[in-house]
């Protein structure tokens, strides 16, 4: 945990932590810290498999929000979809600029457990839950995509189907998910 | 505003996701800046959704210093940013000194005076700030080695572990193995011990059990009795953590020839061991054969 100087607040909702440090509160970013930071880090872990890229990157992030939590804007999502938005887009970027892209082969596309959760053992979390009522064929999409980075005529060339067919998988497989969330919910 | 066309919503999962590209990636940007309600409403809706592929992986440790780090960085962001935040207006004013007006020089003298200031200040914190880490992370060294220490003695007693157990099988397995029983010689000892030698390969194995602490200046002491000579075979000691009953590899254990042996004992000793029996002897067998 960060060195908090003031008593962690129970229950404060993430934007009023956000505003917080965009007051300049040093225990705001160490709440903020201890909710999201492993999240981050597995992510990294997932997309580049480099601990040091991975901790760098969760630092540029904190780093982001301590110097611009002023604008963040609550009417175009929420904190945590800011905060896993801007780690996915500096690891994808390091992906891409340094080459840490697993090889096609390093890559199993035909894996149900696409996803690291499923399969994974523990207990399943629902979102787990729900992405493993996805078809494999959208969950290879979005793997490719989200995970490994690719553009959408990479994937297409991987699975040897057509451009337009990994856009409509991709847009259905969201779409699934969020109507599968929704029963949840 | 470009009209919204219905191949735009398949675009906007692609663009969640990063992978639009090309001309469709150009022409997509462009409409969504063109305010398509319709569009940017689908791709903030999919957004949300994507952002929660990652609350699927299983969960990884972090290392426990990056805390420290990311207060330490947003520290020093924030004095450069303090530090930025007024270098602008600074810059520009540099030729105002070729000025020769005098409320303009004392001005400028002033406001150089107070950035010099502001510079020494935000670098002393900076060293504060680092020196701080540095100690910090010099503890968490400390820790980690001391972690490393107590890591490599229990692997070495594991490796002593195996060790011990690879020379029971070896012992075990041999084609003829001599056994000699001993008991306790007190009269309220449960101790009681066993050696399996193999006089071909010179090895043994003795087993002990039941038998009391020593003080920390006494070990055990093993001794083979043959033909009225006393010959030590090597000194044990137990922990207070042992099990009452474990094994101990006697190598080299050099009986030749076995029918010399008339009986194997157990003492105590000063620490290290003595060159004769000295102490109260705790077992005692003699050879039965097999």
């Amino acid at each position: 945990m960060l060195g908090a100087k003031t008593k962690p607040r129970a229950h404060e909702d993430d934007g009023s932590v956000v505003a917080r440090i965009a007051n300049g509160e040093d225990s705001a970013l160490s709440t903020l810290y201890d909710r999201y930071a492993v999240l981050m880090y597995t992510l990294g872990m997932r997309i580049l498999r480099s601990v040091q890229d991975s901790e760098d990157i969760v630092q540029e992030v904190f780093t982001q929000v301590w110097t611009k939590a002023g604008s963040y804007q609550p009417e175009r999502g929420s904190v945590y979809t800011w905060l896993v938005t801007m780690m996915r887009k500096r690891t994808i970027e390091r992906l891409r600029t340094r080459g840490f892209r697993a090889t096609a082969q390093q890559i199993d596309v035909m894996n149900p457990a696409l996803f690291g959760g499923a399969g994974a053992s523990g207990p399943e979390s629902w979102v787990t839950g729900t992405l493993k009522q996805l078809d494999l064929s959208h969950q290879q999409v979005l793997a490719l995509a989200y995970y490994e980075g690719f553009n959408q005529s990479e994937i297409a060339a991987k699975l040897n189907i057509p451009v337009g067919t990994v856009k409509s998988r991709m847009r259905a497989a969201l779409q699934r998910m969020r109507t599968l969330l929704k029963e949840k919910t | 505003m470009a009209g919204h066309e219905e191949k735009y919503l398949d675009y906007s999962a692609a663009y969640t996701l990063g992978a639009l590209d090309g001309e469709e990636l150009s022409e997509f940007t462009a409409h969504l800046k063109s305010g398509c309600a319709i569009c940017s409403s689908e791709v903030g809706i999919l957004t949300e959704m994507a952002a929660l592929l990652p609350s699927a992986l299983r969960p990884l440790m972090v290392s426990p210093d990056l805390s420290e780090r990311v207060l330490f960085n947003a520290q020093l962001a924030k004095v450069a940013k303090a530090h930025f935040e007024e270098a602008p207006a600074e810059a520009g004013e540099p030729a105002l000194v070729e000025v020769k007006e005098a409320p303009k020089e004392k001005r400028q003298a002033g406001k150089s005076a107070w950035f010099s200031y502001a510079l020494g200040g935000a670098i002393l914190f900076m060293l504060g700030a680092f020196s701080l880490y540095v100690y910090r992370l010099s503890l968490t060294i400390n820790d980690n080695r001391e972690f490393i220490a107590s890591q490599k003695a229990q692997i070495t007693k594991l490796w002593n572990d195996l060790d011990r157990r690879e020379t029971v099988l070896k012992v075990m397995g041999s084609r003829k193995i001599e056994i000699v029983k001993m008991a306790g010689l007190r009269a309220d000892s449960a101790a009681y011990g066993t050696i399996f030698m193999d006089p071909e390969k010179k090895v043994a194995v003795l087993h002990i059990a039941n038998l009391p602490l020593l003080p920390q200046d006494r070990d055990y002491q093993l001794w083979v009795f043959k033909e009225q000579k006393k010959i030590s075979a090597g000194t044990f000691s137990l922990s207070e953590d042992w099990e009452r009953e474990t094994f101990y590899s006697v190598t080299p254990f050099d009986v030749s020839d076995r029918r010399e042996i008339d009986s194997i004992a157990v003492t105590s000793e000063p620490k290290g061991g003595a060159p004769q029996p000295t102490g109260e002897t705790y077992l005692l067998g003699k050879k039965t054969g097999q």
